[in-house]
């Protein structure tokens, strides 16, 4: 009788592996590169400024003008440009946030779980209201205080970011510990102590690279909830949200208007999602059974 | 406890700001007027002090005067809109949590089969994608294009089910508002049905000769909603206090629209009403969920003690 | 009497696994009489709790085909339709599990369970049938019935437990009650007030009962007859004292000589059986024991082996007989 044969693949190839074989997530993949490519590229992609109105090409509509193929907001700035923008402000708001985020919640966290204590106590309380209540209504009142545009935003949704990292970091220190006072005790030669090290490593980054990215998208909705409302960047900053806030008033006629920022919003958010999703089930550890 | 917490945030975050709803961006204004607006609405007072006032009153319901029309009173401003916030959270709760169970449990049932993949699908695209844009979709849609409802307004439309409710404006933004939550209450249901179906006491219910109905019925249903409330706890209060988009994009004079345009207006009084209530809101409706689970979960009722 | 009361002719339960066809079991036959309590050992694998369960189609149809027969009163189980089959169990036929921790419902007390299957079945009112539970529970030996009868799973320990899921199969007065391994997750001295209690209860309903386990200790102190199981196929099936006495099949002799004997010298080693239990998919066609056998010769990778008559009372299904 033949004993089936195992393959030994480290940690990140099986998730490479199972993240290539899942079709969702390739889609989210290309979807997400395709943003970035459209942020980063967004000077040499966009035919036109995304702030200089034009009071002579007000309100046109898609194919209305050749030069304007999705037609013209409502000062006359071409549409597809301020999409393309767009782009690149969701991303740019998204980025600094979870950068924050991680620059606050990682120490944090990190402290919180390793060192216990009052700090510990005094961090998991906040964690527990924070993350209960309704963070949306929360950062609207932060930008109150602090008033609209974009450092505020980024400001004031870090601040209810930075506590899903800390919380994840917290509970990966705090496991992490139990190991390693148990390998300590069963005095295992030091060797093996860092190859363990090298497979525990990538398995307590993943939580955090997984909230992250499931992070962004949460960000661009929010940032983009939040100027729909009026509240977050000002003009004239090309925010997707802001275009559709706008939107609402000229719906009627001027259909273009909402349209386009609200597929635009979408399909980043499907992206990323996709994409999260298909990190998460890569990175799952109950998943590495090999068949 | 929480609330209390919550208050006293946001009251010192509104006083720590460096500058006021009086200050140069509005308008400057003489340093003597300044003085006595600031006197009339006790703004000179040392920051604890204010506390107690405003916490006093506001326990009266008097939460002062909205700041952009000293007319009225924030209470009288924000006493029809409370109701109204709460009904659409309701409504959209109503109709959220009970498709969302029943295609929760159909895709459950079938586990595997095209219908779960499909149900599946769809509810991670509807947990994506923001409300607003919903909302906007479906305006383009059944109200620019084919005009079959009304595009906004809560109530005004004149054609109501029961008098004032269940009004034809009220379709667009419930179906807006619920898609999200009816999607993941879908998921969660899902979860928590398949995971139950594989218990050894439901195989025990089937042995003892049961039929398909009491089984999901008494052993699995019952089962599965704990693990489901817990998980879905959380959204019944967060339904109701967070329909500011929906609110917005349909003209509904709802909590969440003075929330929006106080804060835009940086209107003192009403930005702390509006907020306190809905956190108010919040937190009387997160304590009934957390009651609720206590009751339906026996072992956490009775405790564990073990007779021999 | 020694009237038969239930018999199993040549029942295959397969499944379809991604890597091929699995028969967890292969063409099984015996038969259950009257009063009588039938032992089914075996180790995980060989296929003792899904033949035991496909006796009353629990295992969905989907997962799992099943082919043969099973004579109960008459009719062939396997046959019925599904709703019929719903009326012989827990009624005619009931079965308990091995963990009753898990077994149980957690949020429903155990009057409401053990009424449930009374009430479905006999359609009696909530009153009649509580005052049935109450006695079924003062049967099963728990104190103070009229309070324990509103409490939940969760407040009785494991050997209570596992009584209450006794008075749950007892409710209907079954004709046969079908145990799957139910001592295995219990202590000993607990272990034994069970098996005591079983064996009452039968004497008292007129009820046979297949008790399925992997502890040849049980089954000594427990059974009247006894089949052993491996991969799928019975092979070995006698009266329990002679199986003890006597064991035929290698199996068997390795599985008794493998016990440590109260006896022995303390220096003796204990000896398992060398090997592990075949894989079963897409099994050839040849003695399921062939490569862990110390008898084997070139015929046992023949076609399959047929039950033979040495002894009476006594079977075994192997070439070397």
């Amino acid at each position: 009788m033949s004993v089936p044969l195992q393959v030994h693949r480290t940690f990140l190839e099986d998730a490479f592996r199972r993240f290539a074989q899942n079709r969702l997530a390739l889609i989210g993949l290309v979807l997400v590169l395709l943003i970035i490519f459209f942020a980063v590229f967004a000077h040499f992609l966009a035919p036109f400024s995304y702030e200089k109105a034009r009071f002579d090409r007000v309100l046109l509509m898609p194919f209305q003008h050749p030069e304007h193929p999705l037609g013209t907001d409502e000062v006359g700035r071409d549409y597809l440009s301020r999409l393309i923008y767009g782009a690149r402000t969701s991303l740019i708001v998204s980025l600094s946030v979870q950068g924050i985020s991680l620059l606050i919640g990682l120490p944090v966290g990190a402290i919180a779980g390793y060192f216990g204590g009052k700090f510990d106590y005094v961090i998991c309380r906040v964690i527990d209201i924070m993350t209960a209540f309704p963070a949306l209504l929360f950062t609207i009142l932060i930008i109150s205080v602090l008033g609209g545009g974009l450092g505020t935003i980024v400001i004031a949704l870090s601040l209810t970011s930075w506590i899903i990292i800390a919380r994840i970091t917290r509970a990966q220190v705090l496991s992490l510990r139990e190991l390693e006072y148990c390998i300590a005790a069963r005095s295992i030669g030091a060797s093996e102590w860092r190859i363990l090290m090298r497979h525990l490593l990538p398995n307590a980054m993943s939580p955090i690279l997984i909230a992250v990215s499931f992070g962004i998208p949460a960000v661009i909705f929010a940032e983009a909830g939040l100027s729909f409302l009026g509240l977050g960047v000002n003009d004239p900053i090309a925010s997707w949200g802001k275009m559709v806030g706008v939107s609402n008033a000229y719906i009627r006629v001027y259909w273009h208007l909402a349209l386009f920022p609200t597929l635009a919003i979408a399909i980043t958010m499907l992206g990323f999602s996709f994409l999260g999703d298909g990190l998460r089930d890569a990175l799952d550890p109950k998943q590495k059974i090999q068949k | 406890m929480i609330l209390f917490a919550v208050s006293v945030i946001v009251f010192s975050l509104m006083h720590s700001v460096p500058g006021g709803p009086f200050d140069e961006r509005k308008g400057r204004l003489p340093a003597a007027a300044k003085a006595n607006i600031l006197k009339k609405y006790g703004l000179d007072q040392p920051v604890w002090k204010q506390y107690m006032n405003y916490m006093s009153h506001a326990l009266r319901f008097d939460f002062g005067i909205p700041y952009q029309r000293p007319h009225t009173t924030v209470a009288k401003l924000i006493g029809k809109s409370w109701l109204i916030t709460v009904q659409v959270g309701l409504t959209t709760i109503f109709f959220a949590f009970s498709i969302g169970i029943i295609l929760g449990i159909y895709a459950a049932y079938h586990q595997n089969t095209w219908i779960d993949n499909f149900v599946t699908f769809i509810s991670s695209l509807g947990v994506t994608v923001p409300n607003f844009v919903v909302a906007m979709w479906l305006i383009l849609i059944f109200a620019v294009h084919y005009n079959w409802v009304p595009m906004g307004g809560w109530g005004s439309s004149g054609q109501c089910l029961f008098g004032k409710y269940f009004c034809t404006d009220w379709i667009l933004p419930v179906v807006a508002y619920a898609i999200a939550p009816m999607s993941l209450v879908a998921r969660y249901t899902r979860a928590s049905v398949v995971e139950v179906m594989g218990e050894e006491y439901v195989r025990t219910a089937r042995a003892k000769g049961l039929n398909e109905s009491k089984v999901m019925r008494r052993h699995v249903f019952r089962n599965a909603q704990i693990p489901m409330i817990t998980a879905l706890g959380t959204e019944i209060p967060n339904l109701i206090t967070g329909s500011i988009f929906i609110e917005s994009t349909f003209r509904i004079n709802g909590l969440g629209k003075y929330f929006v345009t106080s804060t835009l207006n940086r209107d003192y009084p009403m930005i702390m009403a509006t907020f306190l209530l809905v956190a108010l809101l919040w937190g009387i409706i997160y304590l009934l969920t957390d009651i609720a689970y206590t009751l339906i979960d026996p072992r956490i009722r009775l405790g564990g003690s073990s007779i021999n | 009497m020694s009237e038969t009361v239930l018999e199993v002719n040549n029942l295959t339960a397969s499944f379809q696994t991604l890597d091929g066809e699995v028969k967890a079991v292969n063409g099984i036959s015996y038969e259950l009489k009257y009063g009588e309590i039938l032992g089914i050992v075996g180790e995980s694998g060989s296929g003792k709790s899904v033949g035991v369960m496909s006796l009353t189609r629990l295992i969905p149809p989907k997962e799992c085909t099943l082919s043969g027969e099973v004579i109960f009163q008459g009719e062939n189980l396997l046959n019925l339709h599904s709703s019929d089959i719903l009326r012989v169990r827990g009624d005619k036929i009931s079965m308990i599990f091995q963990d009753p921790m898990t077994s149980l419902n957690p949020v429903l007390t155990i009057g409401e369970q053990i009424s449930e299957t009374i009430i479905h079945h006999k359609k009696v009112s909530e009153s009649e049938a509580r005052k049935n539970t109450l006695e079924l529970l003062h049967l099963v030996g728990i104190p103070d019935v009229q309070q324990r009868i509103k409490k939940y799973p969760h407040q009785f320990s494991g050997g209570m437990r596992q009584r209450v899921m006794i008075a749950m199969g007892l409710a209907c007065k079954p004709a046969i009650l079908i145990a799957d391994e139910p001592t295995t997750a219990l202590d000993v001295t607990i272990q034994a007030q069970i098996i005591d209690l079983i064996k009452k209860i039968k004497d008292d309903i007129g009820m046979s009962v297949i008790w399925i386990t992997h502890d040849l200790g049980i089954i000594a102190g427990l059974a009247q007859r006894v089949l052993v199981m491996y991969a799928g196929k019975i092979v070995e099936e006698a009266p329990v004292e002679e199986l003890y006495a006597k064991p035929l099949h290698p199996y068997t002799q390795g599985l008794l000589n493998s016990l440590p004997r109260l006896d022995g010298s303390k220096h003796e080693e204990l000896s398992p059986i060398e090997g592990l239990p075949p894989n079963l998919i897409d099994y050839p066609q040849k003695c399921p024991f062939f490569d862990r056998c110390g008898k084997r010769k070139e015929i046992c990778s023949d076609p399959p082996v047929l039950k033979k008559t040495i002894y009476p009372e006594h079977l075994v299904s192997c070439h070397l007989y």
